[in-house]
């Protein structure tokens, strides 16, 4: 492509389609690109461009042919219930607004509330009357709240996130909650910054979240794993993976498996699995730079995936997953990855997952309902049927040697 | 007509009929999301956004007091997603060269790539330097390109003046231009290096 900017004086009617143009607009146009070199070279550039941008094959991912229906259900009950929270990308210039449901909106007692202080006691009592009224107690202890809430983050505690969300709403018919898997930066962000009611986490949350709530959930267990092909290699010291994530040890014949190079599948740095993976394996960050055999892909599954295919590939992720995937899974200075050894920390390469809310979460809301129940027997034993730990299971000593996090900005 | 319908299915989504808001979403859905995947560069994260795209358009649909212009404050909620998207991850930016040439295989006997590899390598230099435009012009210029629309209709879409989609049109194009080109320069000298390295 040539390198001259067109005219500046027909710059903005060089772009444009003939159709857009007028008659006489576009004869000047044709007039003045035969004898200006540089904008006859930008005009080719243009449209090359455009033809090319427009043969891009469509978008490999869709998004869901339909919107969760019981996303959308009972949308304004929650908002009542919980904090009103602004967001500037919802519109340029606009905050989210309560949706104009049907059920009576509380917000108006609210602000009469601090007005007339004088009956605030009488408002408050009725409030909390009005707002009791939603919430059930079913199959024992179990508070059903109404309404609906959304999470998001990390992509190790997605599973189990979706899995027990699933469970809760099975039981409590008006709640709607919507999952969602990212990274635990991102879900710490967009809990602080009130996108999402909670924010799913690898860490602990840097101190800049100054209005976060942790709710640790569970011990999540990470692996190494290879790809299924290299069978041979069953075991890796933290000095063999110090070398492959340095990038001093480049083919698997160096560690007695086949001569294959090896292509690292790491996570990015707002990734709790891979901020775990530096403290708790590598004792560094990790520093190999990106390359032909070194690549970072967003997700989980995104990973397990990656190292399946790829020959001579090496990854770390939630173990459940990698065993999913039909990974080859190793030990780590021979110890494998299991329960018993996670809850002694004999094998070190696991996490206490975190669900964060922005504050306390207000009683019998949703959220408070779901956090709740996130702790009891029935979702702990979800944890554990998907290789999670129970979080009631984990040692103290060991819970705060593995409360990872990343130094603030 | 369409903006007809969509006029009344938002009247009635407002008043709280979510089968009208599924029905909104089915219209416009595809289109929002390649939209987001040319201004973002990443399918799969396009998919994602296109979902949460209708999610903050449902929650804060009770603000939206022209519901004729549903379809520019999707866009707009969009592109407010792909903008916080990338302010976040920033990672578009942080990929190097040597993550393009990943399958070192591919690379035929006199050490160039074979022809659907170096389809593959423009297209996501193309994606890449598209998504890397600002994003004012950015917006534009994938409605103008992508969806094909009028520089009028961009201006009626986005509620702004005509002359300045004609602006971010041209300054888009030529920011395009040049983006392209360097990614281009700079993947070529890569390319060569690595042959001479023997590979």
């Amino acid at each position: 492509m040539r390198s001259f900017p067109p005219c500046s004086e027909w710059a903005e009617r060089l772009v444009l389609r003939s159709a857009d143009l007028s008659p006489q607009d576009l004869a000047a146009r044709t007039a003045h690109v035969r004898t200006c070199l540089s904008c006859q070279a930008a005009q080719q550039d243009y449209d090359l461009l455009e033809l090319r941008i427009r043969a891009l094959p469509p978008p490999a991912f869709k998004p869901l042919p339909r919107l969760i229906p019981s996303l959308l259900e009972h949308q304004e009950t929650q908002e009542e219930q919980e904090d009103e929270h602004t967001d500037s990308s919802a519109s340029g210039n606009a905050i989210i607004h309560r949706f104009p449901g049907k059920r009576p909106s509380f917000a108006p007692l609210l602000s009469g509330l601090l007005v007339a202080s004088i009956i605030g006691a009488v408002l408050v009592s009725s409030l909390l009357l009005l707002r009791s009224q939603q919430t059930t107690l079913v199959a024992g202890t179990l508070p059903c709240a109404s309404g609906s809430i959304a999470m998001s983050g990390s992509s190790a505690l997605y599973p189990l996130a979706q899995a027990v969300a699933r469970s809760y709403q099975d039981k409590c018919a008006g709640a709607s909650i919507f999952v969602n898997q990212s990274s635990s930066s991102s879900g710490l962000y967009d809990v602080e910054t009130g996108t999402i009611q909670i924010g799913n986490s690898d860490i602990v949350a840097p101190a800049r979240y100054k209005n976060l709530v942790d709710h640790p959930v569970a011990a999540v267990i990470f692996a190494v794993a290879l790809n299924p092909a290299l069978r041979t290699i069953t075991n890796l010291s933290r000095q063999e993976l110090q070398g492959i994530y340095q990038g001093s040890i480049h083919n698997w014949k160096e560690l007695g498996g086949p001569d294959l190079p090896i292509r690292l599948f790491s996570r990015p740095s707002t990734s709790g699995t891979r901020v775990t993976f530096e403290q708790a394996v590598l004792g560094k960050p990790e520093s190999l730079p990106l390359g032909p055999t070194h690549v970072e892909v967003d997700r989980t599954d995104m990973v397990a995936d990656a190292v399946q295919k790829t020959p001579g590939a090496i990854g770390y992720l939630d173990v459940t997953v990698a065993m999913q995937y039909g990974l080859k899974v190793v030990s780590l200075d021979h110890h494998a990855p299991s329960p018993s050894l996670v809850r002694s920390n004999v094998y070190t390469f696991w996490s206490i997952e975190h669900m964060y809310t922005r504050g306390v979460p207000a009683p019998k809301s949703l959220t408070d309902a779901f956090i709740h129940y996130m702790g009891g027997n029935s979702a702990q034993e979800i944890a554990t049927s998907l290789g999670y730990v129970s979080y009631q299971q984990m040692q103290g000593k060991a819970v705060v040697t593995h409360s990872y996090s990343v130094a603030d900005a | 007509m369409s903006d007809q319908r969509d006029e009344s299915l938002v009247l009635q989504a407002q008043a709280g009929d979510q089968d009208a808001f599924e029905k909104l979403y089915r219209l416009y859905n595809n289109r929002i999301c390649l939209y987001l995947a040319r201004m973002i560069g990443k399918d799969e994260i396009a998919a994602e956004l296109t979902q949460t795209t209708f999610l903050k358009a449902w929650q804060a649909l009770s603000g939206l007091r022209q519901p004729g212009g549903f379809v520019g404050w999707l866009y707009t909620i969009a592109t407010n997603e792909a903008r916080n998207y990338q302010t976040k991850s920033q990672r578009l930016f942080l990929v190097s060269w040597e993550s393009y040439d990943e399958d070192s295989e591919e690379v035929s006997q006199d050490g160039g790539l074979d022809d659907h590899v170096v389809q593959q390598e423009e297209e996501e230099l193309l994606r890449t330097a598209l998504a890397m435009v600002s994003i004012n012009y950015r917006t534009c210029l994938v409605l103008y390109i992508v969806e094909g629309r009028s520089q009028r209709a961009i201006a009626e879409l986005l509620d702004i003046n005509e002359n300045t989609v004609c602006k971010r049109i041209a300054r888009g194009k030529e920011e395009l231009r040049t983006i392209y080109r360097r990614l281009e320069h700079e993947y070529a000298t890569f390319l060569r290096k690595k042959v001479k390295e023997g590979r």
